[in-house]
């Protein structure tokens, strides 16, 4: 299908249409959201001071505006996961590519790799990794992209495997194309919508996992994102204060974002693969067990 | 009549996509009596299963009965309630499949579905149901030992044994074989069709047989259909329609079968294939591959002429 | 039976270069850093640690002036001997013995979290995929969509917030009551009880939307399968049709799933644990964080990774236990 069908086809999708809308507002919010906040760090009130006319989503525990903190956290952790969908993608598509396209020894030795990647608990792994690594968004795109990319990879793998066999393929690799340059040229500009929907996973597990780890404190702390504002949150004792404004903001946001992101990412599935969707013609039952033919006498 | 077991008129069959219905079958008649075995004939895409499944009710979606009549032993088979449906399935309608390994659960033992099958039908001993269950292999010939066997321990012939044992587990009226012996080598293909016309003449169900193999009903059917692009062409007593058959269309299929040894004949394949069913061609179906069309079958469509003694054929050609 | 064992014993082959995997990754990490590994382990404890004690712990890590071979061969040498040094933040205690404290916890309440979701999911995506498009069908997947978008940990934190800290229904936070002594007395056990609850609960309503929409729809492939078909041409009951053969083998799929999806659920649970201060491995996971206790952050890494991999095989022999086809 070409780009601009795909657009069309997916601004037609409800589910992508709502996620897209989502995901742009987000997106707008952490352009424009530092422009209109104010200093996110600096001490503006009373700590956990509930909302109020001055303060719309209250301050956090230490006294700091949250919405201040919830329109600047925006920028570093979209970004940040932006990047990681890119590189995750980037190394599945390379690792996965190679695999299937080469076959033999070399698909064995890296699926070996993938899968062992695959059945490795995810978050002790970025553990282990981001502990070692100086804090920043730098490790953080290379922890979540080493810890994420085996899923995608083999997925990829499956796919170039088939379009190994298919003739322009074999055409290219018969007049003398080096292969790694066929599997750039050739078979990934083939499987762009496999990518695309990749892309967009990787970009929604980053959001999720970026944000776990900075709760954990493995971010820079003394940066404003949505997970250091969980993690200061959580530090401050927001919970046995019941202060619900420090963490509920953030939360919403990170979750509307992921949500955002799922539903372009069904929608990019069903635009790309139209079995999924099946609708179903009129007269057939909906909601049914299996069970008998059904009659539907026409007029 | 009272010995009519099923009767089927103008029977329309469809699938419904979302692209709009498409008609597999289409104005098909004919009865069935007790103890009768009728074949029906046709290439793939013909819409011979998808005829028996639709008259049986049991073509899954987007598969739908869009028209006609089917009543067994006086039931409205298209009218029947789904518990009705349920009640009559297997202990007087039952089928063997055209491969058993895809139409057994390949995670439960033979025994076992042969025992939850009587077990939907009354049998409320587990002890007698086991005998009974015993009782079906050796019936098609099977070590009973094979019970505790699952469907792909068995080797092809042995699994559609299996399945046409399942098949007279309940004691059908009426059994229907949806090309049981497609998988199956040629003389494993001879051994099951030698069982089936045993186990028939013993105990006398009626049989719906569905085969695209024509040579193959000659021995074994008492009449025999034709299908063609979802439309019956001709149905007539087996004996009428081994000897050549009056549709160009089953002549064309008896042409393309290879002569017997010893038999002074070179077999005609038929050209083309089953017309697109969501553009049928107009007039009689079968012109664009007939050697006698001329113009008037590419405009009316062809009516059904009684040629002799329940022998009826829809063609344009003349009655000799 | 033979093809099954070979086939279950090739998997165990598979977990243990895995597990080597995660060996070698605490091994060569500390010496990728700049400076000397041994002051990048333990260079924050340094006051607090006794000459014998940092020689103790160099030989844990194979930390010697030997060349790299003989460094790996002695930490794995002391890793075959249950060897995995002491911890920083808990010393002199053992790291294995802060681990296994910590992974009875976690096992307990995880499992148990896992087990029911996996349970309730499968069973609430076959009964979707049976009636589809039906309600269920309907609103299932995206109520699963969103809620999946929820980091589990702040589920967690709404929870602890809505239902324990405004309502009181359940505690706050730890694994049983402060004044209550540790013993089989039932105060003991119902306190437990109690303080696993709301932990479980919103490990359960994060994870089970995902094994539901997995069950679903590999469920609608099952459904078109031709032995659903001549089931009900048999006769058999709906509910016969739906357990054991839609629902029984659309699940063979979803146990190879599980594999893949455990660390990913482990890990939600894990941050859960810290929301609760729950004193499992994800809470002696932020503790190791917060003090940098590498012995500690690289002993859980490698615990949790084999029980991971322990749950895998279990989910392999379950394969071979419920598919025939496997034996």
């Amino acid at each position: 299908m070409a780009a601009s069908s795909v657009r069309s086809a997916m601004w037609r999708n409800g589910k992508a249409r709502v996620g897209l809308v989502l995901a742009g507002l987000f997106l707008l919010m952490a352009v424009v959201g530092p422009l209109v906040a104010g200093d996110p760090l600096a001490f503006v009130g009373v700590p956990h001071d509930a909302p109020s006319a001055v303060h719309w989503l209250g301050t956090t525990g230490q006294g700091q505006d949250v919405l201040a903190q919830t329109l600047v956290g925006a920028g570093p952790t979209l970004l940040v996961a932006l990047l990681t969908g890119a590189l995750t993608v980037g190394i599945g598509a390379l690792i996965g590519g190679l695999a299937g396209f080469l076959g033999g020894r070399v698909d064995d030795g890296l699926s070996l790799l993938m899968n062992v990647f695959l059945v490795m608990p995810g978050l002790p792994l970025m553990v282990v990794l981001a502990a070692w690594l100086p804090t920043g968004p730098v490790t953080m795109v290379l922890v979540l992209s080493l810890t994420g990319w085996a899923w995608h990879a083999r997925v990829i793998r499956a796919q170039s495997l088939a379009l190994r066999r298919r003739d322009f393929v074999v055409a290219a690799l018969m007049s003398g194309e080096r292969p790694l340059r066929v599997l750039v040229v050739e078979v990934l500009p083939n499987m762009a919508s496999l990518l695309a929907s990749s892309f967009v996973g990787a970009t929604t597990y980053a959001v999720g996992a970026q944000v776990g780890l900075e709760f954990l404190g493995l971010g820079d702390v003394g940066a404003v994102t949505w997970g250091t504002n969980l993690y200061w949150a959580a530090n401050d004792s927001a919970l046995l204060t019941g202060a619900w404004w420090t963490f509920v903001p953030t939360g919403l946001s990170v979750a509307l974002v992921g949500f955002g992101l799922t539903l372009i990412g069904f929608g990019l599935d069903e635009v790309t693969n139209p079995r999924l969707s099946s609708p179903r013609a009129p007269g057939l039952p909906v909601g049914q067990p299996p069970g008998s033919t059904p009659v539907v006498r026409r007029g | 009549m009272a010995d009519v077991l099923l009767t089927v008129r103008g029977l329309e069959v469809s699938y419904l996509t979302a692209d709009g219905p498409v008609r597999a079958v289409e104005g098909v008649s004919f009865d069935l009596r007790r103890g009768e075995v009728l074949g029906l004939v046709g290439e793939s895409g013909s819409g011979k299963s998808t005829l028996v499944r639709g008259l049986l009710r049991v073509l899954e979606p987007p598969g739908a009965i869009t028209g006609g009549d089917v009543h067994f032993d006086g039931i409205d088979l298209l009218a029947a309630s789904e518990d009705a449906l349920r009640a009559l399935r297997w202990r007087r309608i039952s089928i063997v499949p055209q491969a058993a390994l895809n139409a057994l659960n390949p995670v439960l033992t033979v025994g076992a579905q042969i025992v939850e099958t009587l077990d939907a039908h009354g049998e409320t001993s587990p002890t007698r149901a086991r005998a009974r269950a015993a009782e079906v292999l050796e019936l098609v010939g099977i070590d009973p030992t094979h019970l505790r066997s699952y469907p792909h321990e068995l080797s092809g012939g042995m699994r559609q044994r299996v399945a046409l044992g399942l098949a007279l587990a309940c004691g059908a009226d009426l059994v229907v074989m949806d090309e049981p012996t497609t998988a199956l080598d040629v003389v494993v293909e001879h051994e099951l069709l030698q069982r089936v016309a045993a186990l028939q003449a013993q105990r006398g169900f009626a049989v719906l047989f569905i085969t695209h193999d024509l040579l193959l009903l000659d021995a074994l059917a008492d009449r025999v259909g034709v299908l063609y692009s979802g439309r019956l062409v001709e149905i007539g007593p087996a004996d009428v329609l081994a000897r050549g058959g009056r549709h160009p269309y089953t002549r064309g299929l008896r042409a393309a079968i290879p002569p017997a040894l010893g038999e002074d004949r070179v077999p005609v394949a038929l050209d083309g294939s089953s017309p697109n069913l969501r553009s049928p061609p107009s007039g009689c179906r079968f012109h664009p591959r007939c050697a006698a069309a001329d113009a008037a079958c590419r405009v009316t469509e062809t009516t059904r002429r009684e040629l002799g003694p329940g022998h009826l054929v829809a063609s344009h050609e003349e009655a000799p | 039976m033979v093809r099954a064992a070979w086939w279950l014993l090739r998997r165990l082959g598979f977990y243990a270069v895995a597990a080597w995997a995660a060996l070698t990754l605490n091994f060569v990490l500390p010496r990728m850093m700049p400076g000397d590994p041994a002051t990048a382990l333990f260079g924050r404890f340094k006051g607090e640690l006794t000459p014998e004690a940092m020689d103790a712990l160099r030989a844990t890590f194979g930390l010697t002036d030997e060349p790299l071979w003989r460094q790996y061969l002695g930490y794995l040498g002391h890793v075959a001997q249950g060897d995995l040094g002491v911890s920083l933040a808990y010393f002199p205690t053992p790291t294995t013995e802060v681990i296994g404290a910590g992974m009875g916890w976690t096992i307990a309440l995880a499992g148990v979290a896992v087990v029911v979701a996996f349970v309730l999911g499968t069973g609430l995506g076959a009964m979707a995929a049976w009636r589809r498009g039906g309600p269920l069908d309907t609103i299932g997947p995206p109520i699963t969509a969103l809620l999946s978008s929820f980091p589990y940990f702040w589920l967690a934190m709404l929870s602890v917030y809505v239902l324990a800290f405004r309502l009181d229904w359940f505690p706050v936070r730890h694994a049983y009551g402060l004044n209550v002594v540790p013993g089989w007395s039932l105060e003991f056990v119902g306190s437990v009880a109690s303080h696993a609850i709301l932990p479980a609960l919103t490990m359960v309503v994060a994870s089970t939307g995902g094994w539901m929409l997995a069950m679903r729809n590999v469920s609608v492939g099952t459904l078109g399968e031709d032995y659903v078909g001549y089931a009900l041409a048999r006769g058999l009951s709906s509910r016969r049709i739906l357990v054991h053969y839609v629902a029984r083998n659309a699940i063979l799929p979803n146990l190879t799933g599980f594999g893949m999806a455990l660390g990913f659920v482990v890990s939600g649970a894990l941050l859960t644990e810290v929301v609760f201060s729950y004193p499992g491995t994800g809470y002696l996971l932020l503790q190791a964080v917060r003090s940098q206790d590498y012995p500690l952050m690289q002993g859980l890494f490698l615990a949790i990774t084999l029980a991971v991999l322990g749950a895998n095989w279990l989910a392999d022999v379950a394969t071979v236990v419920l598919d025939p086809r496997t034996r």
